[in-house]
């Protein structure tokens, strides 16, 4: 008698037209093919329904036609099967995946697009945290705001790409009806501060900024590390609270590092 | 028992995405909702907000499809800690999944894939369930999957299998009756022999659902467990069936394709209702 081990390893092997799974089942007036591949497209088609649900706005971009084809080759291939059983976590390595497939070969900016549209998949869920105000720095003297480390908040993604997919974007959004694509970088942070993910496309200098606040440097280490003289603080400071970039500070930490090596 | 009216089970229906607004801005009249635990996986975010909002007014079950119970492969801990995180935000009066396998050498397959009914099934499903149960510390609803095959090797009917392993863990049976009619029509079961072996006290929850055919090209036919339709007239009488024959549970109208207006919805939980009430 075949192990239940071995029926699952087979069922494994079958998906990839590589098993004798359809001798261990039963044949009448329906071939045993036909039944197996019931569950061959039920799961082909739940995969590809996740992959929509994740990736609508490439759906949008390349058309369902061309995105569906996508979809089944990538989820045809072994090591693209899921590794969870909540499809949520799933689909990461699909951008990837565009990359290289040659239908889509000449959509270079797509897996970059793709991409950023799994880190916004990544910000609608995580954790909720209240963003930080202005009020919360009200007790702390002037003086000590280069030595604070402001942590952003939990769903903040940056991401910069080598196309201009905030023009990409906006073609898909329906905000423009043509472009012309520009032949520039673009510099993106993805953040869902309450109910809604919002794409802010920065300047290339305020993404080092926040890039080098997420690595946990206090605000001296970061302004230190910013080379562009048009770099605005206050400015940069202020759209980060309007826009609900941070969720908590620390001074002490830095302070105290910062004291031994005065004293030393 | 919050799932009951007097002495008369309620119906409750599936809660999907495009009914939420619906359901917090008029409050349906209905007994409770059914989620599937996957869907409210991540750790924080809107869909547990939706939640938090519809459990104020409605008991909720909890209806997972990812655990796997009759792998080989070790359970996945952290799902059934992340079950067990919903079990705490939410207090479910029900919680339950399938009689089925989905993962193998740590690769996950979305649906509910049969198993053979032999003893070494038994002893795997046997010690999951008891392994979740523990974790949870609660009972587990196990329920009959759909099938489009059965295995040469399989030595028990799949009602004496699920009958016999909830005896064994202290489990309970989640029947759904589309499942048994979808089974029992693609497999020439005979449905009456499977519903008479369902002990009435083990069932603590019934499904309903709507069905599919799918044409293959030689000209054969299989019914395929869609959730995209309406209950057929077979299966409701296969519920007053069970209903006359002492099976009387909370009951769900599921739905979760082509997803219908909520009204569609009400009018199948209200004959369902009926049925139940009319016992």
């Amino acid at each position: 008698m075949v192990s239940l081990r071995d029926y699952q390893k087979k069922f494994l092997e079958s998906y990839h037209d590589e098993s004798s799974f359809i001798d261990l089942i039963k044949a009448d007036q329906v071939s045993a093919s036909n039944r197996l591949s019931v569950y061959h497209t039920s799961i082909r088609e739940t995969l590809r329904k996740a992959l929509t649900l994740t990736y609508p706005l490439t759906w949008k971009l390349i058309g369902e036609e061309c995105a569906n084809g996508a979809a089944y080759a990538f989820i045809q291939e072994k090591v693209a099967l899921p590794q969870t059983g909540n499809l949520d976590e799933w689909g990461e390595t699909f951008p990837k995946f565009l990359s290289v497939y040659p239908p889509l070969q000449t959509l270079s900016y797509l897996p970059e697009f793709a991409h950023l549209e799994w880190l916004q998949h990544l910000a609608y869920n995580a954790p909720d945290k209240e963003p930080l105000t202005i009020q919360a720095f009200k007790g702390l003297p002037p003086e000590s705001y280069e030595k604070l480390s402001l942590e952003l908040h939990p769903s903040v993604h940056l991401f910069s790409s080598s196309y201009p997919l905030d023009q990409i974007f906006a073609v898909v959004n329906e905000k423009v009806d043509t472009i012309t694509l520009e032949n520039r970088k673009s510099y993106a942070l993805i953040i869902r501060p309450y109910k809604t993910v919002i794409i802010h496309w920065l300047p290339e200098a305020s993404f080092s900024f926040f890039s080098l606040l997420k690595k946990g440097l206090s605000l001296l280490q970061v302004m230190s590390q910013i080379e562009d003289e048009t770099f605005q603080l206050n400015q940069t400071l202020s759209f980060a609270f309007q826009a609900g970039l941070f969720s908590d500070h620390n001074l002490k930490i830095h302070e105290s590092k910062d004291f031994v090596e005065d004293e030393a | 028992m919050v799932n009951k009216l007097g002495n008369k089970p309620l119906v409750g229906i599936g809660l999907r995405t495009p009914h939420y607004s619906h359901v917090i801005q008029n409050k349906p009249q209905i007994g409770w909702f059914e989620i599937h635990s996957e869907n409210f996986f991540m750790q924080e975010g809107n869909s547990l907000h939706v939640l938090d909002t519809i459990r104020q007014d409605y008991p909720l079950s909890l209806h997972g499809v990812g655990l796997s119970l009759g792998s080989t492969d070790e359970l996945d801990k952290s799902h059934v800690q992340k079950i067990k995180s919903l079990l705490n935000r939410y207090t479910p009066f029900l919680v339950s999944e399938h009689l089925s396998w989905s993962k193998i050498d740590g690769i996950y397959f979305p649906d509910l894939l049969p198993i053979p009914y032999t003893e070494e099934s038994f002893s795997v499903f046997a010690r999951n369930i008891d392994y979740v149960q523990t974790i949870l510390g609660r009972e587990l609803l196990i329920e009959n999957p759909s099938s489009y095959l059965e295995y040469k090797d399989s030595s028990l009917l799949e009602v004496d299998f699920l009958s016999n392993l909830c005896k064994k863990t202290g489990a309970k049976i989640l029947l759904d009756l589309n499942n048994v009619y979808v089974s029992a029509c693609n497999n020439d079961w005979d449905i009456k022999i499977y519903l008479d072996a369902i002990p009435p006290e083990l069932v603590e929850e019934i499904h309903l659902a709507g069905h599919e055919f799918r044409s293959f090209e030689d000209g054969s036919t299989l019914r395929i467990d869609t959730h995209a339709s309406q209950v057929c007239t077979e299966v409701w009488s296969l519920f007053n069936y069970s209903i006359k024959r002492g099976i009387s549970a909370p009951t769900l109208i599921e739905w979760d394709t082509n997803i219908p207006d909520f009204e569609i919805l009400m009018k199948e939980a209200t004959l369902a209702q009926t049925y139940l009430n009319s016992k």
